[in-house]
């Protein structure tokens, strides 16, 4: 940062710097006559505009430093023109053109630039001819072959009827088709270096060169400068709107105005390069080492002195569409706006603190180590009767017109108009350490505010109030009093307030007891608001505290000072910015979302860049009474000016680029991605050549994102491992003065899904999943089937041998028995043994045809176990005339038919061989089912048997083996014990009898097919 | 009991010694005289016709044929030829066909020699002889388990372990239509799959071994 925009002024160092131009010595103003004030320095104010600048150089990006043209284009953008090329600028970042370009530029000085009717890019250059860039980016050049027969082209103009003039080294052309013609008829226009083209405002085409010539009606006609011709070479031309005419050249300016005469303009020294009017009726005249100049109302000023345009040089001036105005230098790009803060130093600035305050006749105060009266733009020391020494950091202004003097450390004094007169000493406060500020109330007291605690100047006396007496912190930091009368006071701890004599505590004092209150405001319609040190602002309405914050669209969440003017618009001081707010905005019911409060920024004029504003005391801010805004900086007072409009344009936000996976993908709408992008970036920008510091984006991807992201300063949207599908990705800006002013660019893509991730492979695989398993159920299907018909052909086999043989047999030994016991007597021994047989024939041969059933039969009734035995009792009981009783049977069920057949078989076998050899006198049978498992029991009190003996008889081994298998094909257990003499008991056991349990615990025959 | 004229008694079984007890039987009955003995459907019919027995005793199981097939045969010749079954099986449908075919009585084999005289006097005076096993196999048959033709010979050959392809090139019929029939078989016998149709199949004597 280099000099001021003003003409005259102080840089920060205090030095005085020369007056230049119209020096405007601010009046002495009759002030109170017992201060003594005295110019410290003469200070001047200049009338003309103060500008914020910015600048870009080779290291922001800018091609080269050297800046020779400049022009924007129908989209916004600004094509500079450097001695080392041609970028496209956005207002943040250069786009070289030649960058990457095959076709890049034939020569790299761009002398000349101008973008037609059409909207297409013009640019002349030193020695590579002219050049056409279409917008789609291919360049055309213009040379000898198409009659541009010098290839330094130093001017282009596109007169009012279209036509193309082109100004060479080597003389004029006019494009006619896609030919250059040269149209300088000897005489007319010499063959020199046209480097100025411009049309008056009778439609004449003004050619300078070495001598100045207008082409108009079908002739050419030279028009006569003062002195030679052959030293002359015209620089620019300039036909402003009132119709003067200006000449820029080597040897300085030539003005011709309404008299008809050219004059040398005195004040311009050197030679001009660049002149141009803005649109404010500005003409800037840009010299070559001798700096910028403004011409407004009649007088010339220098712009940007000591510094703003490096080495003094302005090659080319240009106004954008948004009245900005830039200065292309020798040493880079220059940006100029109105500033809208006007700084008035001080002769001895502070950075520690400062106060400000409203002075008699709308003039006002500045504090810091001592006071000083603004006035006219002019900052002159204050001088107190009697407190030369002291130093003074508050002044405050009672309504009758007396001064309040606040000092360090060494009390208040009281400058009553009395007093003035007489020059008598002022009334002493004994208010020890640092007075922080005064406020007088309605009922005219007068409040004291120190970092020791609140003291209270009646007609009695002074009172003083700390904690102990309900005051939220020691160290106050503001004061104020409400409508009503209350006392607001803010500290570095809490809130208090004083209502009818005492502290009282409420919604707003309980929620900011532990902020640093430094401002205090009731508005105009009556909310009170509070400005935090930290936490941005608290609105106090309805008994109900809403805060705001950056998160909701603050500028900063530090409030040195808030104040409201009297259109209603909030003012806040941070420590760096002045920012201002719509009323309606902060007075709605909800605070918006998402930063969207109108906050405009206001910036500080040229050369106080760095300026610091001061708070912690009171005032930080003051509204003059002609409404507008004051606060105290380390730099002196900063008066707003400005109304609250904010900038000027609209930020227009663009996709510039797509990185997937770390390789830059064209920015084009339905871009495919292939499958598996990891990360896919997206980076955006807005196209605006105002300050961007205010502006904001938010984007949104369709697809993936629920809601609106706040971009951060990134500029870049970054998603990883999108699924597949398709995706729209939005981006918005806007600027935050201007938040319903929203643009927004998109871009439409698809995520290829993998292979795989496609519904038809999907389906195929679950199609073939579905068709191996089918294709496993048919296998095992048919191998169960292939078992079964093995397993049935078996059984078939078996039941026909079974009924061919052994059914057959019976039935024809039964029939023979039948015809025996026919033919005898049945009375006989014989006959009885004859119904023996016939019985065990017949049931033998149920038994054998159940058999054969249950060899085809798969499935399996359950059998009524219980009821079974009991018929098998019944029927021992009669056959061998001794009772068979059931003595103590389990109610069960669940027991599968062919289990309980063996079961009963069995049962049967034990009884008959019971009955059959041990002569029992009874037999009794039990069947006990513990969970689910079987104990049936069969006991006599027969003549037993060693079992020894046992196995010597064949039948009775027979028997007892043929039991044994039974038992165990259904998988339990048969225990046979016997002694002698005093019976036998046959224990069959069966585990998991029931048919639920023996699903479970699979059996090892009974379903192994 | 008052005296009676004697009973001609034709015994067709195809094993001898059924036949011998049988006819030891009868033989010691007064009144009863076994006139012929068969021991197939060929045999049974010739017999019959030779002799023309008062009752005939007909097993169902025979070499040649069914012995349905052989009632239906007398009946036809003879309609008012009085039939008792005498055979293993007790199936619903055996007693059904038989007694469709014209057989006045079901005896089951091993029955005590009383029953048969029973049996036998009952049906030589124009009664029918249905013991309760028989009786109570014949309430259960379900009405509409009546098969057709083709349906039988489906279920025949599915009791014979062949598969759907199998009965189809047996029959000539596509294997579709061999799966419609089973459908309906199954329906029929009240089963879900067709092992339980061969059981029950063979259980109520649709098919025989």
């Amino acid at each position: 940062m280099i000099g001021k925009s003003t003409v005259c002024g102080f840089s920060s160092n205090g030095r005085k710097q020369s007056s230049c131009a119209g020096p405007y010595w601010s009046r002495r103003r009759a002030i109170a006559g017992f201060i003594i004030c005295f110019a410290l320095q003469q200070l001047s104010l200049s009338q003309t505009t103060r500008y914020t600048r910015t600048t870009w150089r080779s290291q922001d990006g800018l091609p080269e430093n050297v800046v020779q043209s400049l022009v924007q284009d129908r989209d916004g953008y600004l094509w500079v023109g450097t001695t080392g090329g041609l970028a496209r600028f956005d207002g943040a970042q250069f786009t070289p053109v030649s960058d990457g370009a095959v076709e890049s530029l034939p020569v790299n000085s761009i002398y000349c630039l101008l973008v037609d009717r059409d909207g297409t890019l013009w640019a002349g250059t030193d020695g590579g001819g002219l050049l056409h860039i279409s917008s789609s980016g291919v360049i055309k050049t213009y040379a000898a072959p198409d009659g541009l027969t010098d290839a330094f082209v130093h001017s282009i103009y596109e007169d009012s009827n279209g036509r193309l003039w082109v100004g060479t080294a080597g003389g004029l052309f006019l494009k006619e088709g896609e030919r250059l013609v040269r149209t300088d008829a000897p005489g007319a226009v010499d063959r020199t270096d046209v480097q100025a083209i411009t049309e008056n405002r009778e439609h004449h085409i003004l050619v300078g060169s070495s001598r100045l010539v207008a082409l108009g009606a079908g002739q050419a006609r030279k028009i006569t400068l003062p002195g030679n011709d052959h030293d002359r070479q015209i620089r620019s031309i300039l036909a402003a709107t009132d119709g003067s005419l200006w000449i820029g050249t080597d040897e300085g300016l030539l003005l011709r105005q309404g008299d008809g005469r050219f004059q040398h303009v005195a004040e311009i020294d050197g030679a001009v390069r660049a002149l141009r009017q803005t649109s404010d009726g500005t003409i800037w005249i840009g010299t070559i080492g001798k700096g910028l100049w403004a011409y407004r109302d009649g007088s010339f000023t220098r712009v940007g002195h000591a510094g703003l345009i490096p080495i003094e040089t302005a090659l080319c001036i240009y106004e954008d569409v948004d009245h900005r105005v830039w200065i292309g230098t020798q040493n880079g790009l220059g940006r100029l706006e109105k500033s809208q803060i006007s700084l008035i130093p001080l002769p001895t600035p502070n950075n520690d603190y400062g106060t400000i305050g409203g002075a008699p006749n709308g003039d006002v105060w500045m504090v810091t180590q001592a006071a000083f009266h603004v006035s006219d733009g002019v900052a002159k020391l204050m001088k107190f009767p009697g407190l030369n020494a002291l130093s003074i950091r508050t002044v405050y202004r009672a309504k009758d017109g007396s001064t309040w003097v606040g000092t360090d450390g060494h009390g208040a004094y009281h400058l009553a108009l009395g007093t003035l007169r007489n020059r008598s000493a002022p009334r002493y406060y004994a208010i020890p350490n640092f007075i922080r500020g005064f406020l007088e109330t309605s009922h005219g007291e007068t409040w004291v505010a120190t970092n020791v605690g609140l003291y209270r100047i009646t007609l009695k006396g002074v009172d003083r109030y700390g904690v102990e007496d309900g005051l939220a912190h020691f160290n106050i930091k503001s004061l104020f009093e409400d409508r009503n009368g209350d006392l607001w006071i803010g500290t570095d701890q809490g809130l208090s307030r004083w209502h009818n004599g005492a502290f009282v505590q409420d919604t707003a004092t309980e929620a900011l007891h532990t902020e640093k209150v430094w401002s205090i405001l009731q508005d105009r319609r009556g909310t009170m608001w509070f400005g935090t040190r930290d936490h941005g602002l608290f609105r106090y309405r309805d008994n109900r505290i809403q805060q705001y914050s950056i998160a909701q669209g603050l500028v900063s969440n530090i409030v040195y000072q808030l104040l409201q003017d009297r259109t209603g618009r909030f003012w806040i001081s941070d420590g760096e910015t002045i920012s201002s707010m719509p009323e309606d905005e902060l007075e709605g019911d909800s605070p918006r979302r998402n930063g969207t409060l109108s906050a405009t920024i206001y910036r500080m004029p040229y050369g106080d860049d760095g300026v610091q504003l001061l708070g912690g005391r009171f005032l930080s801010g003051y509204l003059a009474p002609d409404d507008t805004v004051w606060f105290p900086t380390n730099h002196g007072a900063a008066h707003v000016i400005a109304s609250g409009e904010g900038i000027a344009g609209t930020p227009v936000v663009r996709i510039v680029g797509i990185m997937r996976d770390g390789v830059s993908l064209p920015v084009t709408q339905g871009l495919q991605l292939p499958a598996g992008s990891a990360r896919l970036a997206f980076s955006f920008a807005p196209l605006f050549l105002g300050p961007q510091g205010g502006v904001r984006f938010r984007y949104i991807l369709e697809g993936f994102d629920r809601d609106w992201l706040p971009a951060g300063s990134g500029h870049t949207a970054t998603y990883t491992n999108l699924p597949a599908g398709t995706y729209r990705f939005r981006v918005q800006s806007f600027d935050v003065s201007h938040p319903e002013r929203i643009t927004e660019a998109a871009v439409d893509f698809s995520q290829r899904e993998f292979f795989y991730q496609f519904w038809w492979f999907r389906l195929l695989g679950i199609v073939a999943l579905l068709g191996c398993g089918l294709f496993a159920y048919s296998v095992h299907l048919r191998k169960v089937r292939t078992r079964f018909a093995l397993v049935l052909e078996e059984r078939s086999r078996l039941a026909r041998e079974m009924h061919d043989t052994v059914i057959q047999g019976c039935t024809g030994v039964s029939t023979l028995l039948e015809a025996i016991s026919s033919r005898r007597d049945d009375s006989t021994e014989d006959g009885e043994l004859l119904d023996v047989a016939r019985t065990q024939m017949r049931d033998t041969i149920d038994e054998a045809r159940r058999a054969v059933w249950n060899l085809r039969r798969n499935e399996d009734k359950e059998i009524d176990l219980p009821c079974s035995l009991a018929a098998l009792a019944d029927q021992a009981t009669r056959a061998l005339g001794i009772p068979v009783v059931c003595m103590q049977v389990d109610p069960m069920s669940g027991i599968s038919g062919s289990t309980g057949h063996e079961l009963l078989m069995v049962a049967r076998e034990a009884i008959a061989n019971a009955g059959a050899h041990a002569h029992p006198e009874w037999i009794r049978i039990s069947a006990l089912l513990e969970g689910v498992d079987l104990t049936v029991t069969i006991v006599d009190n027969g003549t037993g048997f060693v079992e020894t003996a046992v196995s010597g008889t064949a039948g009775e081994h027979y028997g007892l083996i043929g039991m044994r298998e039974r038992m165990h094909r259904i998988g339990g257990t048969l225990v046979v014990r016997s002694v002698s003499g005093s019976g036998t008991e046959v224990v069959m056991k069966l585990r998991h009898a029931t048919v639920e349990a023996r699903n479970q615990h699979r059996p090892l025959i009974e379903r192994s097919q | 009991m008052k005296a009676e004229q004697t009973i001609r008694i034709l015994v067709v079984d195809d094993h001898p010694i059924t036949r011998a007890g049988i006819a030891a039987i009868l033989q010691s009955r007064p009144g009863m005289q076994v006139c012929a003995q068969a021991g197939g459907v060929a045999e049974a019919v010739k017999l019959f016709g030779e002799h023309n027995p008062d009752v005939t005793l007909m097993d169902l199981r025979l070499p040649d044929g069914h012995g349905v097939e052989a009632i239906r045969r007398i009946r036809h010749g003879n309609p008012s030829a009085k039939i008792i079954v005498l055979t293993t099986y007790e199936g619903d449908e055996d007693i059904h066909q038989a007694l469709q075919a014209g057989a006045m009585g079901y005896l089951i084999k091993g029955m005590p020699h009383e029953m048969l005289v029973q049996a036998l006097l009952r049906v030589y005076h124009g009664n029918r002889f249905l013991p309760p096993p028989v009786t109570r196999a014949l309430s259960e048959r379900l009405p509409d388990s009546e098969l057709s033709h083709r349906e039988h010979e489906v279920l025949s050959l599915i009791v014979a372990g062949k598969s759907n392809r199998e009965i189809g090139e047996e029959l000539h019929i596509k294997e579709a239509t061999v799966k419609s029939h089973i459908t309906v078989i199954l329906m029929r016998l009240n089963v879900t799959d067709r092992t339980q149709a061969v059981v029950e199949a063979l259980k109520r004597g649709l098919v025989h071994l």
